[in-house]
């Protein structure tokens, strides 16, 4: 009994190993700071789009965002249109425009490029949109996003995509 | 004196890492949570838009417009330019049946490669899809059409020839009665 606790007085206390578990979050740490960098405007994906794979190598600049997926158009992450099964209403398609997302786009439009804009943009900067649009999107539907961009005054598009 | 260097050596510290544990513990869950994962890249495109006061570029004859209908049944593809003549411009003009439910995009690059070689100013394809084509496939032909790869260099670099990255967005509608010659399948006509 005696013996044993001298050993356990002796033996010194076991210390962590810190200096290889320094080097892996020094590399993470590089790692992210690098990403972080790169990804100068905040795009968010949306939860119920999938976007196509894509060989483009055009990078993304900031943009009035439209995300359109089976169930909805949402400008700016703000919902504006329900659709069903990827499809809107059929007036909407007789018109070639869907007029809420007309008027909610003319906003963003007058925000950034009106007399007063309230949002700065960058000098030059066009009005453009980019939109998110599910793989599974029928084009009846996307062209009809695209024509009531046009006619909020944005006529020039980004398509997402993954790239591959 | 070799006691006391031995002695000096025994007593240097190590570096106390604990506070930089710290510091890394708070740095990297704050970066995490921005950090994005994926990549995204974007196809810029455009509607047609009509200008009257844009006296166009079309007296250039070293570039044309390639209009691309993407029909149920085939793929047609014809060229535009008012100061070419309509007959050499017809020489261009192809047309490419759907098999297995695919496009032939091998076909339609090298065709559009073949345009860009004799009119190397082109840049702008006009695309009118039918209105069940999925974004994903527009994808894949808005990929053929824009660029060509053209596999790798002297120093085993991948390169990429430029084809018509200028995409305008337009519409095909099917026709009841009458057909398009040359540019579309029976019953289906072009806007």
């Amino acid at each position: 009994m005696r013996s044993r606790s001298r050993f356990l007085r002796s033996s010194p206390a076991p210390a962590l190993m810190l200096t290889s578990l320094l080097d892996m979050f020094t590399i993470i740490l590089i790692f992210l700071l690098v990403s972080f960098e790169a990804e100068s405007y905040e795009f968010r994906l949306q939860p119920d789009v999938k976007l196509p794979e894509s060989s483009t190598r055009t990078e993304l600049q900031a943009a009035v965002n439209i995300a359109v997926s089976a169930s909805r158009i949402a400008v700016a992450e703000e919902d504006v249109v329900q659709l069903r099964d990827g499809t809107a209403q059929p007036n909407d398609y007789d018109a070639g425009k869907i007029q809420a997302l007309v008027d909610q786009l003319k906003v963003e439009y007058e925000q950034r490029f009106g007399e007063d804009p309230k949002i700065p943009v960058e000098e030059g900067a066009e009005p453009i949109v980019v939109i998110q649009s599910d793989k599974s999107l029928d084009y009846r539907t996307l062209y009809l996003v695209l024509r009531s961009a046009a006619h909020a005054g944005f006529f020039k598009y980004r398509l997402a995509a993954m790239k591959s | 004196m070799f006691d006391r260097f031995r002695q000096r050596t025994e007593e240097t510290k190590e570096l106390d890492l604990l506070p930089f544990m710290n510091l890394f513990i708070v740095l990297i869950p704050l970066l995490l949570s921005g950090a994005v994962f994926y990549r995204i890249g974007v196809i810029p495109s455009s509607v047609a838009a009509h200008t009257p006061d844009d006296p166009g570029d079309e007296r250039n004859t070293d570039e044309v417009t390639v209009h691309l209908v993407l029909a149920r049944s085939e793929m047609a593809l014809s060229v535009s330019n008012s100061s070419i003549e309509p007959a050499e411009l017809a020489q261009w003009n192809a047309t490419w049946p759907v098999r297995d439910a695919k496009w032939d995009l091998n076909a339609l690059q090298d065709h559009l490669y073949a345009i860009k070689s004799k009119y190397p100013e082109s840049r702008n394809l006009i695309l009118l899809p039918h209105e069940e084509v999925d974004f994903e496939s527009l994808v894949t032909v808005l990929d053929a059409a824009r660029e060509k790869d053209m596999g790798k260099n002297d120093r085993g670099q991948e390169t990429r020839a430029e084809l018509f990255p200028g995409v305008v967005m337009s519409r095909f509608v099917p026709k009841k009665h009458s057909q398009v010659p040359g540019q579309a399948s029976e019953g289906e006509e072009v806007l």
